[in-house]
């Protein structure tokens, strides 16, 4: 009797051990270069390239967004913006809806990606990530238009998936308008830092504002601007 | 607008982003939500009075152990819930564990007592023992559950109602150990009874709520 107990009180331990350390002991996060960086893709085990073929490229250039590189940042989401347009055509040619829409639907998940970036875990695979977030915001789409599989007529549907995946479709909103709702403090440290490129200390001297103000200022805008383009596509 | 636009817009001067501050995050707001939780407690219904001599200290203790084990058994579940694509089917089961060895153990002690003595185990000190039990925990798991809530928004759960429910155990754990202090039921039974019960509704409610206000 009692060895069992204490086996089995051992057992609930190295449960508990486990879960805790597995949900707490997520990697700090710090500046690492890019060797480091690929030394840490060898260290983990391979993902699967079949189900996932951009797998480490994609992961590898994730990281190094976090890590605040432009270029690859740049680079991820150009790249992401091709598979999520084709994931993004090929579901809404299915529920009857058009390219615009779908265009739409990508912004609005670059803009979550984008608002949203700090809950990717390093230490894990980077696809499942951006496809639960893909995934996520299809459904939301579906509930908030009250959209169904069930009410799509069939001619449409061969009609939209002969549309080609890879060009680029105005999106149905308008930049300028989406812009002109959101607070005009906002507004003007997006124009300096986002449309016109200055570095944020220089937005900061041209707003009179602190540099560290002008970050908080860009990351809410930009949360309204992902609210205002949801709101939009309410209707 | 065209998305290449947008693409430019995001991508001028990333900002490095540290991606270990959401547990953090869910840690303070438990301790807050459980800080706020205790002192209303205090305001309210009061520390039992007989929490100076150590004779129930024991007793406490055990409803304490059983609070923080559903809490630590659902963190794991509640981490990954915020995170898109963490893959947290196996943590599923552990959260039920608490649940599933405290009423093992309240069956096997109602089993082995006498039959006039199995009621009064699970009514609790008094009749109103267990309506006083359901509602207080109830009222401390709100601030929790806010403060927890306010967390889980901060990270992007794509299973609104996991999230929510598991957000919801966790508040009403806490509620239930802020309640742990004024308890005076000491008995198994009771506790694995009316403390589960009003941690599940807790759970409940979080998962009902989860859709609505944790959409993003």
């Amino acid at each position: 009797m009692r060895p069992s107990g204490k086996n089995s009180l051992a057992f609930l331990r190295s449960i508990a051990n486990k879960a805790i350390a597995r949900a707490w002991m997520a990697p700090v996060a710090e500046a690492r270069d890019a060797s480091q960086i690929g030394l840490e893709i060898a260290k983990r085990p391979p993902v699967d390239e079949a189900t996932h073929p951009h797998e480490n490229e994609l992961r590898a250039l994730m990281i190094a967004s976090l890590d605040g590189d432009a270029s690859s940042y740049h680079a991820l989401l150009t790249r992401l913006t091709g598979h999520l347009r084709a994931y993004y055509r090929h579901r809404f040619a299915r529920i009857g809806h058009g390219p615009t829409e779908a265009e739409d639907l990508l912004q609005e998940v670059l803009i979550a990606l984008h608002n949203h970036r700090h809950t990717y875990d390093r230490s894990q695979p980077f696809t499942p990530w951006i496809h639960a977030i893909a995934r996520y915001k299809f459904l939301d789409y579906l509930r908030r238009t009250k959209s169904s599989f069930k009410d799509v007529p069939t001619a449409s549907v061969e009609e939209l998936t002969a549309e080609s995946d890879i060009r680029a479709v105005e999106s149905g909103l308008d930049l300028q308008r989406l812009m002109s709702k959101i607070s005009s403090k906002a507004r003007r440290v997006i124009q300096f830092v986002k449309l016109e490129g200055l570095s944020m200390r220089e937005a900061a001297a041209r707003c009179g504002m602190s540099e560290s103000a002008v970050k908080v200022a860009v990351h809410r805008g930009l949360k309204a601007l992902a609210l205002q383009i949801r709101e939009e596509s309410k209707v | 607008m065209n998305t290449d636009r947008l693409i430019d817009l995001l991508s001028v001067d990333p900002q490095p982003v540290e991606t270990g501050q959401l547990g953090k995050l869910l840690l303070m707001a438990m301790v807050t939500g459980g800080a706020v939780a205790v002192l209303l407690m205090l305001a309210t219904v009061g520390a039992r009075p007989d929490l100076q001599s150590t004779s129930h200290l024991e007793w406490l203790a055990v409803k304490l152990l059983f609070a923080l084990s559903v809490i630590v058994s659902a963190l794991p579940l509640l981490n990954g819930s915020i995170r898109p694509g963490s893959k947290n089917e196996r943590y599923r089961r552990l959260v039920f564990l608490p649940f599933l060895v405290a009423i093992a153990l309240a069956l096997a002690m109602l089993l082995f007592s006498q039959p006039l003595a199995r009621e009064p185990m699970l009514r609790g000190a008094t009749k109103l023992s267990s309506a006083r039990c359901l509602i207080s925990i109830m009222f401390f798991a709100a601030v929790p559950l806010a403060s927890v809530f306010w967390a889980v928004r901060k990270g992007a759960s794509t299973r609104l109602k996991l999230s929510g429910g598991v957000a919801g155990l966790v508040a009403g754990a806490i509620g239930a150990a802020a309640y742990a202090f004024s308890c005076t039921s000491d008995t198994l039974p009771f506790v694995a009874l009316w403390y589960g019960m009003a941690i599940a509704l807790c759970a409940a409610i979080g998962a009902q709520l989860g859709p609505r206000i944790l959409r993003w």
